[in-house]
């Protein structure tokens, strides 16, 4: 028996572990360890893909960073001492993944990024009608952008927290616990990706 | 009434952070509410177009096998390929840029070499006996001790 973990869904097989648990007849067997851990997956998968994918733009590194995210988590799972709230735990993972990814693209220089859409085509695509007039939407539109370009260009530290905290609504604390900084580093380092929003939003009038 | 928020005030208010003393100044002053609100704004569209972008990404990417970022891959080689024959046309380059100057000098250093053969070949007594040499009375010196001894006699 190996200590994998297979799971079907309307989103097709998202596998983890390299043996399958297969009994004679073909069923996956599953621990009930297992079980909650497959909920966990189905919970979480979509803010861990949202957080990856929001950092790297790149919807490949993003699908691997999760997979990779629900590998360690499983690999891990019977050490999880319950010491900080789940949600953090795996944001945890995920930060470092995201952060070594961005590190090997840095080496991988040569590699083309498989971007699915710009957000700009999103932003006009799901703002649509948010605006009282049409002035004002244009106007909208034009500072959602900005925020998008503006994290774009965020060093790393600054876009992680700035974007737990504003796409993912995590705490300060929570944010604090999920990178391994303290407060008052999460709190310098939110104000100055702040002040970057701030200044490309405040050119737009 | 105070006069405006500063930025810090505007910053800590947008990250969520209030105080009742803001919260009374933004209820009253026009100017730092709309600031307020159109970071807000801006910040709460890019929330909602983050969260769609990655939904509809996500449901892109399920339906076909992930791609892993690792190793090399034939980009990687086609990049290492184009670097080597780079390097070696370069080194091709530098060989033949450099040849003439560098036949140039060895037939200079063969020069310098034969000249002190020649030097050492056209000696007439070893290097190591010279100093002996200054004790030997040359021709000149005995030519004039003979004429001297002749005269004598």
């Amino acid at each position: 028996m190996g200590g994998g973990l297979v799971m079907d869904g309307p989103e097709g097989r998202f596998s983890i572990g390299r043996r399958l648990t297969t009994c004679p007849t073909g069923l996956h067997l599953r621990s009930v360890a297992t079980e909650d851990f497959e909920a966990l997956v189905a919970a979480y998968r979509p803010k861990v893909f949202r957080f990856a994918m929001a950092s790297l733009r790149d919807a490949d590194a993003a699908q691997t960073v999760t997979q990779d995210c629900f590998l360690k988590a499983f690999q891990a799972w019977g050490r999880f001492r319950r010491e900080c709230s789940l949600d953090t735990w795996l944001m945890t993972i995920a930060v470092n993944l995201v952060r070594d990814s961005v590190r090997n693209r840095r080496l991988q220089f040569w590699k083309r990024t498989s971007q699915e859409a710009e957000p700009a085509e999103i932003v006009e695509r799901t703002l649509a009608g948010c605006g009282p007039t049409p002035e004002a939407q244009i106007i909208l539109n034009e500072q959602v952008k900005a925020v998008w370009a503006a994290a774009a260009v965020l060093p790393e530290r600054q876009r992680t927290v700035f974007l737990l905290r504003f796409v993912e609504e995590m705490e300060l604390l929570e944010i604090a616990a999920a990178t391994g900084m303290k407060e008052g580093t999460v709190k310098a380092h939110l104000f100055q990706a702040l002040r970057t929003v701030r200044q490309r939003v405040g050119a737009i009038r | 009434m105070k006069k405006h928020l500063n930025e810090q005030e505007v910053l800590e208010r947008v990250a969520g952070q209030r105080d009742a003393a803001s919260d009374e100044h933004v209820r009253a002053c026009p100017e730092c509410r709309n600031e307020i609100t159109r970071l807000n704004d801006a910040l709460g569209g890019f929330r909602t177009t983050a969260r769609e972008w990655a939904e509809t990404v996500r449901r892109e990417v399920a339906v076909r096998p992930p791609v892993r970022h690792r190793g090399f891959g034939w980009q990687g080689l086609r990049l290492a390929g184009v670097l080597a024959v780079l390097l070696v046309c370069l080194g091709v380059l530098l060989i033949r840029h450099e040849g003439p100057r560098a036949v140039e000098m060895s037939s200079t250093a063969d020069d310098a070499v034969l000249e002190r053969v020649d030097a050492a070949m056209s000696r007439s007594v070893p290097s190591a006996m010279e100093p002996l040499s200054q004790l030997v009375p040359t021709q000149r010196k005995e030519l004039a001790l003979k004429e001297k001894v002749e005269g004598a006699n």
